[in-house]
């Protein structure tokens, strides 16, 4: 029946807009201001889900996020959104929702017989039954059976985005005294911002302006859901419509007013979770704001005043109200005067003992204290009331302290520790008084079923029962209390469980509950959608990638591209006739010339009077003595005298030098060396620039890299005698200023001509011109490891590792003809450093079947347990045709011709050490005569 | 989510801000010759306080590190930096 209990006026919502929607293909209808979850009511809806573990009916208990049962998964198009919470979803035309963890069907759930064994399955049942042989042998099928909604298979379709806001006055809630407080602050002129998480209330009333002042921003549908140092509070804004989503939304609030209201406590009675039983303040609520009527006959169970009135207003709406169930003895004699006036049985001093029905609740039977026996009454609604507790959790988040009232039964703010404070009802004072425990009598004297029956925490299946067990068992923390027995860890995380929880836990320790504490409050206080933390860093955007200079000319080229470091690099080019492609671009260089983009090495210009005598610091090689024009190899150590980074330093003038860093370091050793110099040295005149992305570099490799390069516009002389290996020249190349430098990481004759970055595509498309002749191949990264691989050059952190000293790949010479300090140098002292059984750089031939060894693979000990060294880098060196490799073994230099074993995944084979370099040992290559 | 007041840029969010350790009052020169145990000491012994302490802070945004006074209980007197470099 469509609407059946929905009252013909009143609430806020349109009645002439009629919204039609599905609730598990049932197709139904509801008005415009609805929320999923009074639609649901107006259309008589009970049960509306499972429960996590027991998987027992569950239904709306509440009327915003403090509901325990209304969680559904919405389903629109290409989105699945799982445990979205039917109160707080507005209800739109076309709106697809269906229950979460039952099947087939909330009614008839499968799985709905577990709750027969609620009685095996107590607090900490899981870590006590399932652990032989493992708990990995149990959890497919029990991650089966618990859970909630499913999470979508498919990517995200929608867009979230994150914005930084400030203001003067921040006040969350839109309440009367939230609605009160920003009026009032943006009267005064103060700049302020509204957060509301649903609608500003009341929504149908007007009795607020809009936004009559303009420096009042007055946000719905905006939860404030964190709060941090600095009055810094987080909100996530759900958007209605529109290209996005929800924004994550950081304000910056000079004060902060909270008013953000208060939580009824639900009581606790056995059969308290069956669907039917609501928060005497949400059944109001649907009343008021929805016009709909939860049930048809009412009873009501309390432990204050606060609740009468919820009777009578029920009673005039209709609905017909069969009981007051007071635990107190003498309720205040005005409530009592007005249920009497509207004729309202009132059972004093009383309790309920249980509930029944299928499904749904049917009756309850309700006794006087000490009677065992009770009387039944017949009803479809239970309207429950244990008082109020103040919303204090974005409060607590921000240090605030919290104090237990007595008279509330709740927690109410204490000392602040920000610019912050509780208005209204979150700061307790005109919360109305409670009339003791949520429970009735002595709940230690309670039977066994009762308490198995006595839900705290709905959504996670904790009973009092769960609680007793766990004090019983010396979890008098409420800290462990809470992860011992899942209490307050579900979607709601304990709204309306958390202070019933712990009150019962001091009960059971014979302790108060301010003596036992609140758990601590995390943000968020409401779930927020991963989308919205990830905001634009997606996809693309999410790890950013750099282009080459000549990115635009590598398509037509062949390149195979792949990230690097950061960079979208060509790993290399496409295969020619019978060589891998690999192999063809290091045969190209060793033999004829090849061309590489270069561009993302780390360049670093270091000028200023002290440039000689800060770089003479910074490297674990002699750079002052230097002459002008010349280049060195250079190692960069850490304070433990652990190489960090290698590359080239080069003269260019007196007080001028430019470096080369590994690519992946480029802005890390940029910020390595401001570091020093600002912290360390900040007497020495030094200005550091980095030029990484400034200037484009193309490396021409090869015995004709000459040949090819003079055929260019260069005003520099290119013969060895004037351009010597490691040397370096700045000239023109057609008027564009380049500066070029003379190298070898290749093994090969190389230069690598640095220019500004928007000429590297002509330069690129110039040399390929000249080369053409020379049959100039274009190489790869792939390419350009393995020429460094034939020749033993390290690849630092792939090579070496955090314990990796100079001496260990046997560059110790570059340090020990220093006179001045560097950095690392007392470490390098130490006789640890020097000790000789040490891991160092070796090459490694296979010997036996002449496969290939493993990248990773281990060397153990020729007796016992523990390694020896391993294998970094290995390869099929095309020009040896032959597999090679490099890595680090103990004591390896004294080690040359021993045959050592290599493991790897299972497979075991030998291999021959050997000095590392396996191409040109005594680098003639390089030195050539041209 | 403290924030700190950067004498080149003004109050910002900590964000903004790489932590670089905490600044020790007798800290050796940094090309010192240090026995084993002080040098030990040196590279990888914090003293750890619950309290006030100064502290290391790069302001990644204007590249400039700071010495920021803060209580580590409470991040209270964070606000104000000073240039490191200044004496």
């Amino acid at each position: 029946m469509q609407n059946s209990h929905r009252l013909e006026s009143g609430g806020c919502i349109d009645r002439t807009k009629l919204l039609s929607f599905r609730f598990d293909g049932r197709r139904l209808s509801g008005f415009q201001g609805d929320t999923l979850a009074s639609a649901l009511l107006a259309n008589g809806i009970k049960v509306v889900g499972r429960s996590f573990k027991l998987h027992r009916p569950r239904g709306i208990t509440g009327l915003g996020e403090e509901d325990t049962g209304g969680l559904v998964q919405l389903i629109d198009d290409a989105r699945s959104t799982p445990n979205v919470r039917a109160t707080q979803t507005e209800l739109v035309e076309g709106l697809v929702a269906r229950s979460v963890n039952c099947w087939p069907g909330p009614r008839w759930d499968l799985a709905g017989g577990l709750s027969l064994l609620s009685r095996f399955l107590p607090a900490g049942f899981y870590y006590k039954t399932f652990k032989w042989p493992s708990w990995h042998f149990y959890e497919p099928l029990i991650r089966r059976l618990a859970g909630l909604g499913r999470a979508p298979d498919g990517p995200d379709p929608d867009r979230y985005e994150r914005e930084y806001l400030h203001c003067e006055v921040l006040v969350v809630g839109g309440g009367t005294a939230g609605m009160t407080a920003a009026a009032a602050a943006a009267a005064r002129g103060a700049d302020v911002i509204l957060v509301e998480q649903n609608r500003v209330s009341p929504a149908c009333g007007g009795a607020y302006p809009r936004s009559s002042s303009p420096s009042l921003r007055i946000f719905e549908f905006a939860c404030a859901f964190g709060y941090y140092e600095d009055n810094l509070v987080a909100v996530s804004r759900r958007a209605r419509g529109g290209r996005i989503a929800e924004r994550l939304c950081l304000i910056r609030a000079h004060e902060v007013v909270l008013a953000t209201g208060a939580i009824e406590r639900p009581m606790i009675f056995p059969g308290n979770d069956r669907p039917g039983v609501m928060l005497a303040s949400a059944a109001r609520g649907y009343l008021e704001r929805y016009g709909v009527v939860p049930g048809r006959r009412a009873a009501l169970v309390t432990n204050n005043d606060d609740a009468y009135d919820t009777a009578v207003h029920l009673q005039r709406a209709g609905v017909s109200v069969a009981a007051i169930i007071d635990s107190r003895d003498t309720p205040a004699s005005d409530a009592a005067r007005s249920a009497a006036a509207a004729g309202i049985a009132v059972h004093t001093g009383s309790s309920i003992l249980g509930t029944s029905g299928w499904h749904a609740l049917r009756s309850i039977t309700v006794a006087r204290r000490g009677e065992s026996r009770g009387r039944r009454i017949d009803c479809d609604l239970l309207c429950t009331s244990g008082g109020w507790a103040p919303t204090l959790h974005l409060y607590s988040q921000s240090g605030g302290k919290l104090a237990f009232d007595e008279a509330l039964g709740a927690f109410v703010p204490g000392e602040a520790t920000q610019r912050v404070r509780a208005v209204g009802r979150a700061q307790g004072a005109t919360l109305p008084r409670t009339g003791g425990n949520t429970w009735s009598g002595d709940v230690g004297a309670w039977t066994e079923r009762a308490r198995r029956h006595a839900f705290v925490d709905l959504m996670s299946d904790v009973a009092v029962t769960d609680i007793a067990v766990a004090a019983q068992e010396g979890y008098v923390s409420v800290e462990h209390l809470k992860r011992y027995t899942t209490l307050g860890m579900s979607p709601d995380q304990g709204k309306t469980s958390n202070l019933n929880g712990l009150a019962l836990l001091a009960a059971f320790t014979g302790r108060s509950p301010g003596a036992v504490g609140n758990t601590k409050f995390r943000p968020p206080y409401v779930p927020v959608t991963l989308g919205a933390f990830a905001g634009r860093a997606r996809g693309i955007l999410f790890s950013k990638v750099r282009r080459l200079p000549t990115h635009a000319v590598q398509d037509e080229s062949g390149a195979r591209m792949m990230e690097l470091s950061g960079w979208l690099r060509p790993a290399h080019y496409a295969a020619k006739g019978s060589l891998s492609s690999t192999e063809a671009e290091v045969l190209a260089v060793r033999h004829r010339v090849g061309l590489m983009d270069y561009s993302p090495i780390g360049k670093i210009e270091i000028s200023g009077t002290d440039a000689a005598r800060f770089l003479e610091r910074i490297y674990a090689a002699p750079v002052a003595s230097l002459p002008v024009g010349r280049a060195r190899y250079g190692l960069m150590l850490n304070e433990n005298g652990v190489i960090v980074d290698d590359g080239i330093v080069a003269r260019l003038a007196e007080r001028r030098f430019f470096l080369t860093v590994t690519s992946g370091h480029a802005e890390l050793m940029v910020d390595w060396l401001e570091e020093w110099q600002q912290c360390a040295w900040p007497d020495l005149d030094v200005v550091i620039t980095p030029l990484t992305t400034h200037l484009a570099a193309l490396l021409v490799s090869g015995p004709l890299a000459r040949t090819v390069l003079s055929a260019l516009k260069l005003d520099l002389p290119l013969d060895a005698g004037r351009f010597p290996h490691m040397a370096v020249r700045e000239g023109a190349l057609d008027g564009v200023p380049v500066r070029v430098l003379r190298t070898g990481f290749s093994g090969e004759v190389s230069f690598e001509i640095y220019l500004p970055w928007r000429h590297g595509a002509t330069l690129w498309r110039e040399i390929r011109g000249a080369g053409a002749a020379y049959e100039l191949e274009l190489f790869g990264t792939d390419a350009m490891l393995m020429l460094r691989l034939e020749k033993g050059f390290i690849h630092v952190g792939l090579d070496t590792d955090s314990t990796t000293v100079p001496d260990d790949i046997d560059m110790g010479r570059l340090h020990q003809r220093k006179s001045e300090s560097f950095i690392g140098m007392q470490a390098l002292a130490r006789p640890h450093s020097k000790a000789a059984e040490r891991l160092q750089l070796v090459g490694f031939e296979p010997v036996g079947s002449g496969d290939t060894l493993a990248e990773g693979a281990q060397v153990p000990c020729s007796h016992g347990a523990g390694r020896q060294g391993s294998i970094t880098s290995s390869g099929v060196s095309p020009t040896l045709n032959r597999p090679i490799a490099i890595g680090m073994l103990t004591s390896g230099r004294s080690r040359y011709g021993e045959i050592v074993p290599v493991h790897h995944d299972g497979r075991r084979s030998r291999a021959r050490v050997r000095a590392p370099c396996f191409v040109d040992p005594n680098n003639e290559r390089l030195r050539d005569a041209g | 989510m403290f924030r700190i007041n950067c004498p080149w840029c003004g109050i910002r969010d900590h964000d903004e801000f790489t932590f670089g350790g905490e600044l020790r009052a007798h800290a050796p020169a940094w090309d010192a010759p240090l026995t084993g145990e002080d040098l030990a000491a040196q590279l990888f012994m914090r003293d750890n306080l619950k309290g006030v302490r100064h502290e290391r802070w790069l302001h990644t945004s204007c590249r400039e590190w700071l010495r920021v006074v803060r209580d580590t209980a409470d991040h209270s007197g964070v606000c104000e930096a000073t240039h490191v470099r200044a004496p």
